[in-house]
């Protein structure tokens, strides 16, 4: 009988906010996601690199149950995923995403997008959720935006609104799926800039991105996915330097 | 629209005399034919019009005019609110209910308004032993077919929104019914205002055919009183030109309600 690990990953003293198990995903006989194991503590900043189609939006849209999966285990804090209707509100309510494409509403002012949400699953009133918008909005830093629609401001201002929207409702998890991927090259870094503070806030981050800076400067891990298989996940000075896998050497030789 | 006709002057102020005269042409033709009509017309009925009539009975007529207006606006309104819960209702993975829908609004598209107010009001009282008034005959058959069209407006607005939209929702923890009303319904409004707009005009002038039940609204009024004083041509003048300025404003209604969220957007 040997002793018991003190820290060990999977231990009961670091208990990881986010599980997955060997997670399977198909759409008809294409096997998006061919068993992918990922755990993510409280605080932690997981970046997931890799080509397109390599099921990077796919694993990050299982965990919030915008997508189903169809083998496997997810755990989101103490629930089991899929759970029921009323669990899967709740992990949404603690797992916020931000959309490549932004999908801010465009019938709302910015101020009532970011509004919204608390009021209507977290049950602050009004007045409240205005507060708590302006003071998001100036976090971001764009305050000054908070009564105009969302076709009226750039890509980059569209984003960072959906990061305060996502932020609104207190998640304890925020998932980006590739935030700056449809972004104009001068307006990715205001964004990740935003990322980049949030890091600090000891909010549990999961980011797909092909920001190879970003992922070495501010992920804690940074995972490759390619084939529907996470295949190497590592801290970024690790990663990035020994290259562990060949398709991840041949991946970022082609982008670096 | 505008930029359409701007494109078409800008590409014909350039052509030769030759088109210009190809261009005139019509317009010679058009003339050429009115005044043939008018040849024809046999004027001295003119001076026989009598338009007192339409002063005389103006308080029958105004009734009339408020009926028709009130059961346009009544039986639409229940259309849509009927539409909206068939456009949800086909959005669930039930089938059947699915087929129940789709067979509902293809039969109720394809009976004429006539014959279903006929079947309403002549066999419903002897399936059902619920007989109606005429008034609420009318209101029913106007209420279904429009749910029909309506339904089918409804279904394609809901499509045409994007599906981050949807997810978006999803992902902020929304219930399904606050989805519905707070992000896809009134996206979807905006989406169905002209068909919407199109739909009502049609409705507003085929509740003209409820005076084959002399349902009492504007037509029937019409009929009785061109039938009392022998003034068809006075009184039917004047309907078309009332049903003439309802039908235009509710199209610079519409129009005005389109440019408004139009700004909004950008």
């Amino acid at each position: 009988m040997s002793s018991r690990p003190i820290a060990s990953p999977s231990g009961e003293s670091s208990a990881p906010f986010i599980v997955c198990e060997n997670v399977r995903k198909f759409y008809g006989a294409f096997e998006a996601l061919k068993g992918v194991s990922l755990s993510a503590a409280r605080g932690e900043v997981v970046c997931i690199i890799g080509p397109s189609g390599s099921g990077k939006s796919t694993l990050l849209r299982t965990l919030n149950g915008l997508e189903s999966f169809d083998d496997g285990r997810i755990r989101i804090g103490d629930v089991d995923l899929p759970g029921t209707h009323r669990q899967i509100l709740e992990v949404r309510r603690e797992v916020g995403m931000v959309f490549q494409s932004f999908n801010l509403f465009p019938h709302m002012t910015v101020r009532r997008n970011v509004a919204l949400a608390p009021v209507r699953s977290r049950g602050l009133s009004w007045v409240e959720a205005n507060g708590r918008a302006e003071r998001l909005l100036r976090r971001v830093g764009i305050v000054d935006q908070i009564d105009k629609y969302p076709g009226q401001l750039s890509g980059g201002q569209q984003q960072r609104v959906a990061i305060a929207r996502a932020l609104a409702v207190e998640p304890q998890v925020l998932l980006f799926d590739e935030p700056t991927s449809s972004l104009d090259p001068e307006m990715v870094q205001e964004v990740l800039q935003v990322m980049r503070e949030l890091a600090h806030t000891g909010i549990t981050m999961l980011v797909a991105t092909h920001e190879m800076g970003f992922a070495r400067e501010v992920a804690d891990r940074v995972g490759f996915m390619d084939g529907g298989t996470l295949l190497h996940i590592a801290p970024p000075r690790e990663f990035f330097d020994h290259r562990a896998d060949k398709r991840l050497s041949a991946f970022l030789s082609k982008i670096l | 629209m505008v930029s359409d006709k701007g494109i078409a002057r800008r590409g014909t102020s350039g052509l030769a005399a030759g088109a210009a005269f190809a261009r005139s042409l019509p317009i010679i033709i058009g003339l050429g034919l009115v005044a043939w009509l008018a040849w024809g017309v046999n004027w001295s009925f003119v001076s026989n019009l009598d338009f007192t009539v339409i002063y005389k009975y103006r308080v029958a007529l105004f009734e009339g005019l408020v009926n028709t207006v009130w059961i346009t606006f009544a039986s639409l309104l229940l259309g849509l609110i009927l539409a909206i819960i068939f456009a949800l209702l086909a959005n669930v993975r039930y089938a059947p209910l699915r087929w129940i829908i789709v067979f509902y609004v293809e039969v109720l598209r394809d009976v004429p308004l006539v014959v279903a107010l006929f079947w309403i009001h002549f066999a419903l009282p002897v399936v059902t032993g619920i007989s109606t008034s005429v008034f609420e005959s009318g209101f029913i058959a106007m209420a279904l077919q429009s749910s029909a069209y309506l339904t089918d407006a409804v279904r394609a607005g809901v499509q045409a929104i994007p599906k981050g939209q949807w997810d978006a929702a999803d992902a902020l923890g929304f219930t399904t019914a606050r989805k519905w009303l707070d992000i896809i319904l009134p996206q979807a409004f905006r989406i169905i205002i002209p068909p919407l707009a199109n739909i009502a005009l049609g409705y507003f002038k085929a509740s003209s055919v409820l005076a084959l039940l002399s349902v009492g609204e504007l037509t029937t009024v019409a009929t009785r009183i061109s039938n009392y004083t022998f003034k068809p041509i006075e009184t039917f003048t004047f309907v078309a030109f009332v049903y003439l300025v309802l039908g235009y404003s509710l199209s610079w209604l519409t129009f005005r309600l389109e440019n408004l969220f139009e700004t909004k957007r950008i």
